[in-house]
């Protein structure tokens, strides 16, 4: 197997796994925007490629999400943001949208610094989990 | 003239590293102190003209030592050997009169580049001696209560940054104890309080654990009103929001720290609010015992201009402790 292929058999996976990835760059700039991403949001990766995050997720609260992410910049350390404090951060529909107790999907966060190979942080990474059925059983 | 040196430090480990690093060609004898107080002592019996001190420690700290120090007359400068890694601590100390701050963890070369600076040492100039009474053997707990000394420095500092306020380092207990006397294990919350608490798994070369972050009620509303316009949400929102932020800067930044000089890459897991408003007992009641004992770090941070206390607890089952002894196996074996 080629490196090409082995890249595109990791891309794949990072694609159908079941978890929102974004990446960041240092002005806010979408870097990576995974399947989930797409399917949730209906924008695809070359739509929001290089667009500042909140011009495409205007539903975002931006003052408060800048804090979070420049916590991340400031500490070098990972900042989380569970659906106990905000019950989502994108607004996306419930992934069952018919059975689903609630309109939204109720998420976690993990915001991780990314490092270059000289171990200085040059972006952000956002994982995002649908816990919509852990928040229904905790409610 | 030989040179009298006492090594002030609670760590057996701190000192055994910091012997070790002293420059071995050097006109000098070295004596220990475990405490502030039985520095002040060697300093009496003139066996302290350098003192390299620690600033967090049982019985009177450091900072206690420098102001005793400004207010007495001694034949005693001091060098400041510490985690506690705040531009606060390191400002308080020089204005008590130390000669310079050592940042842990120190790199070999740096103890005998201050000393130089300062006229303390020229190389090749005698050799170093331990005074008699010496003796160091240190285990595998000593390592990781220093460990954890220099983890803590760096997570309370994180928190010094976020909440804009000095942060009171205390002595990590590291101790072994059982799963049902999780709750004993918290030296700085009030036992009658009620409290509230964050979980966080975290993993690393196989190695896994568990962190909590405990804050009494009255600590979370005090740090929802520092966090202030940071925070979202309406108040009980604010209080989960203020209670995961503090624990996960804490987890995070320790971990990092524990990790970094246990060469290990600990990944935390996302926090889990296990309670709140509960009383002590009742949160950390397990129903189901796995484990026979548990090695528990405790970390109990205060704030002194406000009323906030708050407790890092990470804890380690037994098999993960084996494989950590191995890890660490080489700093106390000679």
């Amino acid at each position: 197997m080629s490196e090409m292929d082995e890249l595109h058999a990791k891309l794949s996976l990072l694609g159908a796994i079941d978890m929102g990835i974004v990446v960041l760059d240092r002005d806010y700039r979408i870097q990576m925007w995974n399947e989930f991403m797409t399917n949730h949001s209906g924008l695809r990766p070359s739509q929001v490629r290089d667009k500042i995050l909140f011009e495409c997720c205007p539903e975002i609260d931006e003052h408060w999400f800048r804090q979070k992410v420049e916590r991340v910049w400031n500490l070098d350390a990972r900042v989380f943001i569970t659906w106990e404090q905000r019950p989502y951060v994108f607004r996306f529909r419930h992934s069952r949208p018919l059975s689903g107790q609630q309109q939204w999907m109720q998420q976690n966060i993990t915001l991780m610094p990314l490092h270059d190979t000289r171990g200085e942080i040059f972006q952000v990474g956002l994982i995002l989990y649908d816990v919509s059925e852990q928040a229904t059983r905790a409610e | 003239m030989t040179l009298k040196v006492t090594l002030c430090d609670d760590s057996r480990m701190a000192r055994r590293q910091l012997l070790k690093s002293l420059p071995k060609d050097w006109d000098a004898t070295v004596y220990q102190a475990e405490h502030g107080e039985q520095a002040l002592q060697r300093i009496d019996n003139g066996e302290a003209q350098l003192l390299l001190l620690d600033l967090n420690m049982p019985v009177m700290d450091g900072y206690q030592v420098l102001e005793h120090l400004a207010q007495h007359e001694r034949d005693c400068v001091v060098i400041v050997i510490s985690g506690d890694i705040q531009p606060e601590a390191y400002q308080r100390v020089m204005r008590l009169g130390a000669l310079a701050f050592v940042k842990k963890p120190f790199k070999t070369a740096e103890i005998a580049q201050y000393l130089q600076q300062f006229g303390l040492y020229q190389p090749s100039s005698g050799h170093l001696q331990e005074a008699s009474e010496v003796e160091v053997t240190a285990n595998a707990l000593d390592v990781y209560r220093e460990v954890a000394n220099v983890a803590m420095g760096q997570a309370g500092d994180h928190i010094a940054r976020v909440l804009n306020q000095f942060i009171e380092l205390p002595v990590p207990n590291v101790n072994w104890i059982a799963p049902s006397e999780l709750h004993m294990a918290l030296q700085s919350i009030d036992h009658a309080e009620r409290v509230s608490a964050v979980s966080q798994g975290f993993a690393g070369s196989g190695i896994l654990g568990e962190a909590l972050t405990l804050l009494t009620d009255t600590s979370v509303d005090d740090v929802r009103r520092l966090l202030g316009e940071q925070l979202s949400g309406n108040e009980q929102q604010q209080r989960i929001e203020a209670l995961m932020d503090i624990a996960s800067i804490i987890t995070s930044a320790c971990l990092n720290g524990l990790g970094h000089q246990l060469h290990v890459e600990f990944t935390a897991s996302q926090p889990v609010l296990l309670g709140q408003h509960k009383a002590l007992a009742d949160l950390l009641n397990q129903p189901q015992q796995r484990w026979q004992k548990v090695l528990a770090i405790e970390i109990g941070y205060q704030l002194p201009k406000h009323r906030i206390g708050f407790d890092l607890l990470i804890l380690l089952p037994e098999d993960a402790v084996l494989r950590l002894d191995q890890q660490v196996a080489h700093w106390y074996a000679e």
